[in-house]
């Protein structure tokens, strides 16, 4: 207001101001201003530099503390640092782990070194994690914060294998955000390496086809600590756990479940039906080809390119050519590709039969014998 | 026996740098880049070489390529990485690398790698 008064004031010759005065006030104004602005910037400018430097100076001393600590000769029958070591463990904590950005610069830089390295150091990180008592830090994300940090907490619980925050992970399993859900789920999985899967058992488990892949890797690397038997969720009402439990199956390779699975060849889902024809191929089960074929015949709305290309490799008759033949004008493409591979396979005059058929009944046809015959996709 | 360790993680090539020290096993110079890592390999001559792939500037394989080819030496270079893949394994043996270890790791058997290099 009192700067658009004076610019009206300027504006109007008939005034008494002298534009001289005026002017200098405006002027003092701009100067003020920019001085304002550049001061603003100057110490936005400090303030970050001194965070960097107050950074640098923590991650410094924490590094040396991480280094000192695990690099300790210790008591090896006991395990128990000596009391140099407690003492600085002790002193550190006090002096600057009190706040919580100290505390999670610590736990970051602790996170990091345990990726890199693995044995007795790598135990040593765990244990200096707890004398610190940051798992207060990591428990209270996990129970107060926001979800990027509830994320964030039960990644390091999972990692420092904080056994007594597991009922802090069953609780986000109910989360109401799918990020913080599957989280939960993984860290699970990481923080029970001896039953890693009992949240299965839980209602209104979901597991996307990532979350599958990512439980299997893990399983996979820690398998010293013992592979379930997925049999025992065949059981499950849940399809994502079905299905999960008959692909497990499939990949670890568990020969003696294929029986079971061959039942849900006849599922009413569409996805556990494909999923255990994949498995019994995983699992060359060649014994249940006829399984397969009664279930083809019986039911056949449940030939699709898979189940075929199941039957196909399983059976060492002429049943998958004999369907393959009645598929070849499906309206379904897939399906039809899938029979000509069939075809091709599984005879030695495949070739010939197809072209003959091709020439005589289904010109359309040729286009897919191009496609399937091309080198590049050989 | 002169040893240069690039690494980027500073805890990392601190824990490293001691458990060489307390084995004695000679003096360790630190490269906390691929800059660094170029100027201290042409200033100076090393028994043994540790380098980790992921570094700012220039990475472990380049510089594997920088000492086979440009500096023309035959010390011995030990990888470190945590990408394990099978296509970064073999072009650092193809460039010229003599161990590979991926990360997680544990620092005793670095050094017992380093050990049977220098024999």
């Amino acid at each position: 207001m009192w700067f658009s008064d004076l610019w009206h004031q300027y504006q109007d010759t008939s005034t008494s101001h002298p534009r001289v005065f005026i002017h200098i006030t405006m002027a003092l104004f701009f100067a003020f201003g920019s001085l304002s602005f550049a001061a603003s910037i100057v110490i936005s400018k400090l303030v970050k530099s001194m965070e960097q430097l107050r950074f640098l100076k923590l991650q410094k001393r924490f590094d040396q503390l991480i280094s000192e600590v695990i690099l300790s000769p210790d008591d090896a029958a006991s395990g128990i640092l000596s009391e140099r070591y407690v003492f600085l463990i002790q002193a550190t904590k006090k002096k600057y782990l009190r706040s919580a950005y100290a505390q999670n610069l610590m736990i970051d830089r602790m996170l990091q070194l345990k990726r890199s390295i693995e044995g007795n150091l790598e135990q040593r990180i765990v244990d200096l994690y707890r004398i610190l008592e940051l798992q207060r830090n990591s428990m209270k994300k996990v129970k107060k914060g926001p979800r990027f940090l509830v994320v964030k907490g039960m990644k390091e619980i999972a990692e420092m294998q904080i056994k007594e925050a597991n009922f802090l992970l069953i609780e986000n399993l109910t989360s109401s955000n799918k990020h913080v859900i599957r989280e939960a789920q993984i860290a699970l999985v990481k923080l029970n390496p001896q039953n890693p899967l009992y949240f299965l058992d839980k209602p209104g488990i979901f597991l996307t086809t990532w979350q599958m892949l990512r439980i299997h890797r893990f399983i996979k690397k820690n398998a010293k600590a013992g592979i379930p038997s997925f049999c025992k969720w065949l059981d499950s009402t849940n399809v994502s756990v079905l299905q999960f439990a008959i692909r497990m199956i499939g990949l670890f390779q568990q020969i003696e479940a294929a029986e079971q699975v061959a039942v849900f060849l006849s599922h009413q889902e569409a996805k556990i039906r494909r999923i255990a024809a994949i498995t019994l191929l995983d699992l060359e089960a060649y014994h249940l080809a006829e399984t397969l074929q009664n279930v083809l015949d019986t039911c056949p709305e449940f030939i699709d390119p898979i189940t075929l290309k199941t039957l196909s490799r399983l059976s060492t008759g002429d049943q998958a050519v004999k369907m393959a033949y009645t598929l070849l004008d499906n309206e379904d493409y897939l399906l039809r590709k899938e029979a000509v591979y069939t075809l091709l396979e599984g005879r030695v005059d495949s070739e010939d039969i197809v072209s003959r058929v091709c020439e005589d009944e289904k010109p359309g046809l040729e286009s897919i014998i191009r496609h399937l015959q091309d080198p590049l996709l050989a | 026996m002169n040893i240069l360790l690039c690494e980027d993680d500073q805890v990392m090539s601190f824990i490293i740098l001691t458990k060489l020290k307390k084995e004695n096993l000679g003096e360790a110079d630190h490269a906390i880049d691929g800059k660094v890592a170029k100027d201290l390999l042409s200033e100076k001559k090393y028994d043994i070489i540790i380098l980790d792939i992921f570094m700012p500037f220039f990475s472990g394989l380049e510089i594997v390529e920088y000492i086979r080819k440009d500096l023309c030496m035959k010390t011995p270079i030990i990888m470190l990485s945590a990408e394990g893949s099978e296509q970064t394994v073999l072009e650092a043996f193809e460039l010229g690398a003599d161990d590979f270890i991926a990360k997680p790791f544990s620092p005793a058997e670095l050094l017992v790698r380093i050990k049977r290099l220098v024999k």
